[in-house]
């Protein structure tokens, strides 16, 4: 109700969010290390109090060196995400959101001369604290699962994994 | 070259042989000729006389220490001189003295100085052995000789010799001066001149130091034929000096000669064996041999005849008197024979020459001849007998026999008869041998079994008392061991060691007391013991035919022999000079190889491994050994030479091949990333360098089926861990087979060492 009133007359979010996530690939896991930074931009969109829609870019790049001969490679993975969400006001500036989403995950890896790449589809669970610091910026601290799959050479790969960050934000 | 040992005893010898011939003749053994003259007798050292004389020309000598000698006058011309230079031994050009004076009975104008302290007016001599001084006179060259010290001196060594002539015709002097010369060995320098006096024809010899080098020196005169002189010191001691020595010539002296002979006062003139009712007619010469003093002749007539045979002796021309110094005056005797018999008379010629009046010669004709054998020396009377030699079946011995007339008369040699199996005459001595000379016949004897032979020699001659003159002559044959030389065989091929053996096939009863071998000429083997065998290495002799000679000694030291020739023909000899046997070598290896025949090489392979890496026909090769791609260490190098006979020589050498050992080990393998997989090859080496070689860098090779060896990798020693080094190569395709090595190079870029190869199958 609290988040009704402050955001009466607010009907959209822009955050920018500063996420680190932990790897579900092995693989991927032995070249680039067990996690790394996940920025992403999101914009949401208050259908009425409670519910939102939302959508999200984000990317992972990540350069590392194999394990045995030591080449350096480089791996990127772009997110789209679009999902919906809903809003709980705890307090009077401190709301929970829950979002559900599905991804769209586009993947490269080089090294040496060889390079691979695909896309793929997944899912997309979010949950956050957003603290209100004014009437228009918030800051949102969030934990979340992300996950897609796909088969590359015969191989089967995992992408995504949980991730934790911080939002900051405009309402607009 | 001179001999020292002569230098020392030939004096000595020389003063026995003045002993020796102190009857003022020397008998020349091999011509048995005699030769009339007054040697002096040599006298101690220090026991000069101051004067002496005459010689058989009438010169006398006397010293500065006798009244009336000499007056020590040293006019020195060392300043003033012509100088002569002369080397050891030596005699200079003919230097013009200026005047022409007189020596020995004829004048001259010139005089050669020899640098050992004597002058000549004969330089025709060989004076390279005169410096060794005899007693005077003395028949051997040098001669006509002025002696102011003769002795070995050298003016190579020191001092100078000058001549000079001073005065005024008619009274000048020529002077020679030696200044200071030393002798050969010890110096003991010594000055001297010899002056010629032009008036009286003197020769005068001032010393101004004379020491002694304790060798034998000579002062005297000498004649041109060596049988007149005379000798003022023979000795080793040193002269007292100041000195001067004074040679006068005779005032006056007579000489009587027919022809060029000359007839000293008491010899016999013999007109020959004329016929009953001949006239022989001699011309005779009266000379005046004196310088100063005309020779008159006081008979009257100047020229008598008596004797029991004067009435067939008549003088047909007398000479006239006087006769001026050096001239001569001619007479003639007529001898007309009534009988056949020998004839005697005496010529008398009555003149003022105080030590020859009267001069008398003997005359006298017919005679016979007397025939004398001699052989080796040996005298042989009429019917005597001579043993041959012991001369071998199948060889001979020529025996020279001398024939000499000793009679009055020429001796006739009509026929020489030889009797006997086995003898034979090879030459025969002259049909005429006049009185007093000799000559030469041989006889050859060659036996035809072992038994002896009687034969004989007749000589047929003039000789009434020895016609024939009979020899008995006793061939002798020499019996010995007969030996025969079993192995080899003649001509055959010998190589290695070869036995030689010999065997004796007729020993005639007596005892071998021992065999001898010979090989080319030179003893090689004795034994005294059978059997005669011996083991000959013909590897140290040349290729060809050498001489096998067996000599068979029996108790007599009666010799038997047999040879043989055989034809040496050894296998090559080869040496792998390069490298040394257990050597270590690396990189290019310089293999020298030298081969040596006795004939020659006809091709020598060189084997490495049991592989022939070359072949050469030449003595001497190198081959260079490209060892960079040889994996093994140890490595037999083999050398065979052929002969053109197909025989071989051989040599081996093992060598280590100092390379540095590469361990290598490859494999494939996959490593998987997240969404590539990357198929690489891990190349495992390890390096052992246990020769130290040196290192530069290791290339890591890669190729695959069908394609050359490419380096994917330099690497430098330093980049190795522990002398290991683990590479990944991983721009490999998988359906490819590809082959590694490793390659140690040297600053030089040569391969020091090569690693095994490894394939690693495609996956």
């Amino acid at each position: 109700m609290l988040a009704s009133c402050l955001f009466a007359e607010k009907r959209a979010m822009i955050s920018l969010s500063n996420n680190y996530i932990l790897f579900n690939d092995k693989d991927y896991q032995n070249t680039y290390g067990y996690g790394s930074y996940f920025p992403e931009l999101r914009f949401s969109y208050f259908l009425d109090d409670n519910l939102l829609i939302w959508s999200g870019l984000g990317l992972v790049s990540n350069d590392g060196n194999t394990p045995v001969l030591q080449l350096k490679s480089s791996s990127h993975q772009y997110f789209i995400s679009l999902g919906g969400g809903y809003v709980i006001s705890l307090y009077e500036y401190v709301d929970f959101i829950s979002r559900l989403g599905l991804i769209w995950v586009y993947y490269d890896e080089n090294v040496l001369n060889l390079s691979e790449s695909g896309d793929s589809l997944g899912i997309r669970l979010d949950v956050s604290l957003q603290l209100a610091i004014t009437d228009m910026l918030f800051i949102e601290i969030s934990c979340g699962y992300l996950t897609a799959s796909d088969k590359i050479n015969n191989k089967e790969i995992d992408i995504g994994g949980f991730k934790t960050g911080i939002d900051f934000g405009i309402k607009l | 070259m001179k001999h020292k040992f002569c230098k020392q005893f030939f004096p000595i010898f020389l003063i026995s042989l003045a002993f020796i011939t102190n009857t003022c003749s020397i008998i020349n053994s091999a011509e048995k000729k005699h030769i009339k003259g007054t040697l002096q007798k040599g006298r101690p050292a220090n026991n000069i006389r101051q004067a002496g004389g005459p010689d058989c020309n009438g010169y006398t000598y006397i010293d500065s220490s006798e009244a009336g000698g000499p007056f020590y006058d040293f006019e020195d011309i060392s300043l003033t001189g012509n100088e002569v230079v002369l080397s050891d031994d030596d005699v200079s050009p003919a230097c013009p003295v200026g005047f022409n004076y007189f020596f020995y009975g004829k004048y001259y104008s010139n005089i050669y100085i020899c640098s050992n302290g004597f002058i000549t007016v004969d330089s025709s001599q060989d004076f390279s052995e005169s410096w060794y001084n005899t007693p005077l006179p003395m028949p051997y060259e040098p001669f006509a000789l002025i002696a102011g010290l003769w002795v070995d001196l050298n003016p190579e060594v020191g001092g100078n010799i000058h001549y000079q002539t001073l005065g005024t015709s008619p009274n000048r002097r020529f002077i020679v001066q030696f200044t200071n010369i030393e002798h050969y060995y010890n110096g003991n320098p010594v000055t001297f001149q010899i002056k010629i006096y032009e008036s009286t024809g003197s020769i005068e010899v001032h010393y101004l130091s004379a020491p002694t080098d304790a060798s034998y020196r000579t002062v005297g005169i000498e004649d041109l034929e060596g049988q007149c002189g005379l000798e003022y010191y023979y000795g080793t001691a040193s002269l007292t000096t100041p000195l001067a020595v004074r040679f006068d010539p005779p005032a006056r002296e007579i000489n009587i000669r027919e022809g060029s002979v000359s007839i000293p006062d008491g010899d016999t003139y013999n007109f020959g064996d004329q016929p009953v009712g001949s006239n022989t007619l001699k011309t005779f010469t009266i000379e005046n041999l004196g310088i100063s003093s005309n020779l008159a002749l006081t008979g009257i007539p100047f020229i008598t005849i008596d004797g029991p045979d004067s009435a067939e002796f008549n003088i047909d021309l007398q000479p006239t008197s006087p006769i001026l110094p050096g001239d001569s005056k001619n007479f003639i005797v007529r001898y007309s024979p009534t009988s056949p018999d020998i004839k005697w008379a005496t010529l008398h010629v009555e003149n003022n020459d105080s030590d020859e009046n009267p001069y008398e010669i003997n005359l006298t004709s017919g005679g016979t001849p007397d025939i004398f054998l001699y052989q080796d020396y040996w005298e042989y009377l009429n019917n005597d007998d001579y043993y041959t030699p012991d001369t071998p079946v199948g060889s001979q011995t020529d025996i020279i026999f001398e024939l000499c007339n000793v009679g009055d008369i020429d001796l006739s040699i009509s026929n020489i008869i030889i009797s006997g199996d086995g003898f034979s005459l090879i030459s025969n001595p002259d049909s005429i041998i006049p009185p007093g000379n000799c000559s030469f016949f041989t006889i050859r004897w060659r036996p035809i079994d072992e038994y002896a032979v009687f034969g004989s020699i007749s000589i047929i001659s003039n000789d009434p008392y020895d016609n024939p003159f009979y020899l008995n002559l006793l061939g002798i044959t020499a019996i010995f061991p007969k030996v025969k030389i079993i192995n080899p065989k003649n001509n055959e091929i010998v190589k290695g060691t070869t036995n030689i053996e010999a065997i004796i096939t007729e020993d005639w009863m007596l005892i071998i007391g021992k065999m001898e071998f010979f090989i080319d000429g030179k003893l090689v083997f004795s034994t005294k013991k059978q059997p005669y065998i011996y083991p000959w290495d013909t590897t140290s002799y040349s290729f060809g035919y050498h001489k096998i000679e067996a000599f068979a000694h029996d108790e007599l030291d009666q010799i038997g022999s047999d040879s043989i020739w055989v034809k040496v023909d050894n296998p090559p000899e080869v040496t792998i000079v390069e490298p040394l046997e257990n050597s270590i070598v690396f990189g290019m290896v310089d293999i020298k190889v030298t081969a040596n025949d006795d004939e020659k090489i006809a091709k020598t392979d060189l084997f490495i491994d049991g592989f022939l890496k070359y072949s050469s026909n030449e003595t001497s090769f190198t081959y260079s050994w490209d060892t960079s791609l040889v994996q093994n260490e140890m490595h037999i190098i083999n050398a065979k030479a052929f002969d053109p006979a197909g025989q071989m020589g051989t040599d081996e050498v093992i060598v280590t091949l100092a390379k540095v050992n590469i361990f290598l080990n490859a494999s494939r393998h996959t490593e998987k990333l997240w969404l590539n997989t990357i198929d690489y090859a891990r190349i495992d080496f390890t390096i052992e360098n246990k020769y130290n070689l040196p290192i530069s860098k290791i290339l890591i090779l890669r190729k695959s089926l069908g394609s050359e060896y490419s380096p994917i990798k330099e690497l430098l020693p330093s980049d190795l861990a522990n002398n290991s080094y683990t590479y990944f190569d991983y721009n490999i395709a998988i359906n490819t087979v590809y082959i590694y090595q490793i390659m140690a190079l040297d600053a030089s870029g040569k391969i020091v060492g090569l690693s095994n190869e490894k394939t690693l199958e495609k996956d």
